[in-house]
Parts: C-alpha cells; structure tokens; sequence
C-alpha cells in the first residue's frame, strides 16, 4: 500500500490503533493534516473522535500505529512534552481556572511560551511581552471587558471561548477544538463559528464538531469515522455525496 | 483538590499581620517588667512554627498538595543542626547550609515517590515517609541518642569575632528567628507572585489543563515540595536551637498541629499561618493552665473554624470587617462605604 506523503503535511497520523479490552476505539486510522488546513471530524458517538484527541495529545498512549507532527514522532510522549511543540487543544467540557481571573487565565497560558516561565523570583506581571499579549489574546476573543472576573463568573459561552483562547494563546502551528459548540444556543454557535473562522487563519486546525451547519461552514476536509475506522474523507462535496457516510449517520444512529 | 479551594483568599488582613509583627518584635521590651523571661522564649517559640506553618502554606495554599508528613522535614532540620553543632563544628552557618541542602535532598527524593500519586495516595505516602524518619530516629541511638535525644547541643554565636552574639541569648535568638522568619517571608511572597508561583496556583486550580498548556505539572510540584521542605526544616533548625530534639519532632502529631495552625491561621495568604501558629500556641498555653485536656478544646475550636470560617482567622476577620462596614454604611454614608468595601476587594496583589 502506498503512504500518502506530501511536504507541507504537519500532522500524520499512521495505522493508529487503540484498544480497551476488547474494544477498537480507534482502529487503524491513517490521515494527514497539511499546515493551514482546517479538517473536520465527524462521526456519530462513539466513533472514537474524542480517544483519536486523546492519543494525539498524549492524553492515551497508542496501542499500534504512529503520530508525526512536523515529520517527528509524537507518538506516546507525555501532554506537556507534545503542548510545547506547538499543539494545543481545547476540551469538550470546560476546562478552565474557575478560581482565577479570566486575564490570569490567559496570562498564565501565554507565559507557557515564555523563556522565563519556571523563574522563581522575578515578578510574573513584569514578564516582558506576556502582559501584551495578554491583552492582544483576549481582545482577540472578545473578552477583553471581563479581563478582571472571575472565570466561573462568565457565560457559558464566554467560558467556551476562554477556553479555545487559552489554546490559542500558547502560541500552537496546530490547534485541536474538540466540540467547542456543544451545549451552545444557536446565536453562539453562529458567533463562536465566526469566532474559530478568525483565528483559524493560517493555522493547522482538527474540528471535532457535531454541528454540520458550522462544519460545512469552516471545514476545508472532512474525516468521516465509524466505529473507530475512516469511512471517508475528502471535501465537503465528495464526503456528503458518500453512500458510506449517508449509511451511517442514517443506520447508525 | 477542589476542597481546598474553599480554604483560599487573599485580600485584606495583610495589615494586621505587619501589626502583629511589629508587636512581637516589641515584646523583649516589656521582659521583667511586664512579664516573665518566659514570655521572650514563648514569643521565639511562635515565630518557629509560623515559619513551619507557612512552609505547610506554599504546597497546600499554593499547589494544592495536602501532605501529611511536614514533620519529616521539621524533624530532620532538628536533628541535621543539632547533631552538626555536636559533632563537626560549633558553626550556625554550617548547620543552618547542611540542614537546608538535606532537607532540599530528602523532599526531592520524597517528592519524587510521592508526587506520581494524587489526593489521599500522596498524603498517606508522605506520612509513611516521615514516619521511617521518626523510626530511623528513635532505633539509631549513636546518631540520634534514641529516646533519650540529643544533650548538650552548645550554643552557636553570629557576626565576626571579637564582635559576637550567643545565640543562647534569649533576646539575640528572638530577633535572630524574627529576621529569619521576615526574611523567609518576603522570598516566599516574592515566590508566590513570581512565574513559578502562578503556574502552582494555577495547577491547584485545573491541573490537567496546565499539563495540556505545556508545562511539567510534577517537576513544579517537585520544586514546590523541595521549597516547603527546606523552609520546614529551616524551622526544625531554629527550634532544635530553641528547645530540646528527641524524636518527637518526627511524631506524626507534630505534623498534625502544624497543618492545623496553618488552617486556623488561613491558608493561602502565606501570613495567616504564621497567625495561626500564634493562636494555636497561644490557646494552648492558656488552656493547659486549667485542664489536661486542653487539645479537646483547641479541637472544637478547630472544627468550627473548618465550619464557620473555612479561610480561619484570616477570612474570619475580613468577613467581620466586612458586616460592620455594611452595617455602618446601612445606618450613614452609604456612598463612601461602599467605595471603601469594593477598595478592600481589589486591594492587595
């Protein structure tokens, strides 16, 4: 068989296996992702999305199979060894600093980036160029008028997008949105789609996304998974026109 | 560990600590005339385990690490100084160096072991840790001297002869320990704010999420560790000069009443514990003049500050100030009053 390979590619992903027990998660999945693509992943639950997040950010070990990013292997390295090469992801549920304040929650983001991250005693507001940023991240996101509240405090949607923004704000070539739409009204949705088409720009992006109206609206491809396999992928044309696709959302759910 | 949370705050209450401070180093001045010489030991003996106490602040008010072993630390601090006075040389700065680096050495190798688990996991295993300490103590008597102690630990002095100070000097030990403990203070403030220290604060509040942004959430939470461990046995040191080392400072009590100090006195804002210490020796010495059964008592009191008043005395003064600022702004000015409330909120940091 032959591999797919082209130059640009940022992200490919090998013959990706992993099991539980006896059930294939993820099951011989092989893509690539070339830099400034936006892919989509869809699926009906349980298609094995959120496990292949899992794998390629270290939060699982795969079981077989390779993941490359910037042609080395990422493959089964811890979560904050695989963030500092420039892969970011945000998460299906919140997952913020409830207790510190959104600015903070940013800042201290950025400052993942910074060459004096771990220092003990300079003064971490006197960071050259993290406050800047900071503010740049948050105005980025809308958020900037909340910079001194709590985060818990925000709107559920508010907090969805602190939560892509301290993705973004460590600076990644690769960004995973894992459902950033789930549980949102429609006009968040709508805000929060114009929200990623902004900030996606010349950045590699993998889409876990349940809202096909904002697939179709963002997505440059399309992976299609089932029961842990690729069932298709293509542009959005070629993979709603796939009779394998229809199967499975129709059969499937 | 989401139930620490609850324990955290950091506005307010900072002036009243630098009062605190300000008074106790006053306190020689009424010797003999107030009180007894007993008093200037008894202040010393506060400022030792407030240092302890805030050692036990930056891992549970700043990382979120409930460890259940500070004694280790305190205890080996203890022994490491003393049995350096005794045995190699009548030098301070030798036995405050080798007990630091050890304790330094010790935390990372505990941290190590411990910090791969979580929760209960991590607290039982610190406490097995400092409890072999407490055994190594009491079984190596030609090191330790066993139960009997350590006897006959000679005073040290500071400065440059012919211009020295004993450290057996009641008066020149109760402000070499307050220099020691202001100094300590400062590092450990300027530690809090400084990169290093947000990102513990922000482990404490979603670790996952800091290992996801990149960061060694274990290598900072080892570093924290090392950190508290050299600052608890730092006070260790101190106390082995102030009183008498046998192997009761690795007793799992000692660890016991300095987490609750640190919880009475207010966790998270690195003074209140050093508040705590004070109020819990304090109480203590009061109690045990009319009852043996003095820990009964300090006990109750402790359950209802982990009650009433989760952040202890610390949080328990801001919400007083708090309800009698609002009761005197229902009654007048209620413009000014409320400006002088919100003030309070964003003040501090």
């Amino acid at each position: 068989m032959k591999t797919m390979q082209t130059d640009n590619a940022i992200l490919q992903v090998r013959k990706l296996t992993r099991s539980f027990g006896r059930l294939l998660a993820v099951n011989n999945l092989g893509f690539e992702l070339k830099s400034g693509e936006l892919k989509a992943v869809i699926g009906p639950n349980g298609a094995g999305k959120t496990t292949l997040f899992n794998l390629i950010t270290g939060k699982l070990s795969p079981t077989s199979g390779d993941i490359r990013f910037q042609g080395g292997s990422i493959a089964g390295l811890a979560p904050h060894a695989i963030a500092q090469r420039g892969l970011a992801r945000s998460f299906q549920l919140l997952n913020l600093f409830p207790n510190l304040s959104v600015f903070e929650n940013v800042r201290v983001a950025v400052q993942a980036r910074h060459r004096l991250r771990s220092s003990l005693f300079t003064a971490a507001d006197g960071l050259k160029g993290v406050q800047g940023k900071t503010e740049e991240l948050l105005e980025r996101i809308g958020l900037s008028s909340y910079a001194d509240h709590q985060s818990s405090q925000l709107s559920y949607g508010d907090q969805r997008s602190l939560e892509i923004g301290l993705a973004l704000a460590t600076e990644p070539k690769l960004l995973l949105l894992d459902e950033p739409t789930s549980g949102m009204s429609p006009l968040e949705t709508q805000q929060t789609t114009q929200l990623i088409g902004r900030i996606s720009k010349g950045l590699a992006v993998l889409l876990i996304e349940h809202h096909i109206e904002v697939v179709m609206a963002l997505a440059d491809t399309i992976l299609v998974m089932h029961h842990g396999e690729k069932i298709a992928e293509g542009t959005p044309q070629q993979v709603s026109s796939d009779s394998k696709v229809q199967e499975a959302y129709l059969g499937g759910l | 560990m989401t139930f620490l949370r609850v324990f955290r705050g950091r506005q307010g209450g900072y002036y009243c600590f630098l009062i605190f401070l300000f008074a106790l180093a006053l306190l020689p001045l009424g010797v003999d005339r107030l009180y007894s010489s007993f008093y200037l030991r008894f202040g010393t003996e506060m400022l030792i385990w407030g240092l302890f106490a805030l050692s036990v602040d930056l891992i549970m008010g700043y990382t979120g690490l409930v460890s259940l072993g500070p004694a280790a630390f305190f205890g080996l601090g203890a022994y490491a100084g003393a049995i350096t006075l005794l045995r190699l040389a009548d030098s301070i700065w030798l036995a405050l160096l080798i007990s630091l680096v050890l304790c330094g050495i010790v935390a990372w190798v505990i941290g190590y072991f411990s910090i791969r688990v979580k929760g209960i996991y991590f607290a039982m295993l610190t406490l097995a840790f400092a409890q072999i300490f407490y055994e190594i103590a009491f079984r190596w008597r030609s090191l330790t001297g066993g139960s009997d102690g350590l006897i006959g630990v000679p005073d040290p002095t500071i400065g440059i002869p012919p211009y020295t100070l004993s450290l057996g000097d009641p008066y020149v030990f109760f402000y070499f320990t307050l220099a020691v403990v202001i100094l300590v203070y400062f590092l450990s403030v300027r530690l809090v704010n400084s990169p290093f220290g947000r990102v513990l604060q922000a482990i404490q509040d979603n670790e996952e999420r800091v290992e996801f942004l990149g960061y060694p959430v274990r290598v900072f939470k080892r570093r924290a560790f090392v950190a508290s461990g050299m600052i608890g046995g730092l006070a260790g040191m101190l106390f082995a000069l102030l009183s008498f080392v046998d192997p009761s400072v690795l007793y799992w009590f000692t660890s016991v009443d300095v987490l609750v100090m640190a919880l009475l006195g207010g966790l998270g804002t690195l003074y209140g514990p050093i508040i705590g210490a004070a109020a819990f020796l304090f109480s203590r010495d009061l109690l045990s003049s009319y009852t043996e059964y003095w820990r009964l008592i300090l006990g109750l009191i402790f359950v209802w500050f982990v009650i009433f008043s989760p952040q202890g005395l610390v949080g328990l003064y801001r919400v007083t100030k708090r309800r009698l600022l609002a009761l005197w702004a229902s009654s007048s000015m209620p413009i000014l009053i409320n400006k002088v409330v919100d003030d309070e909120d964003h003040a501090d940091r």
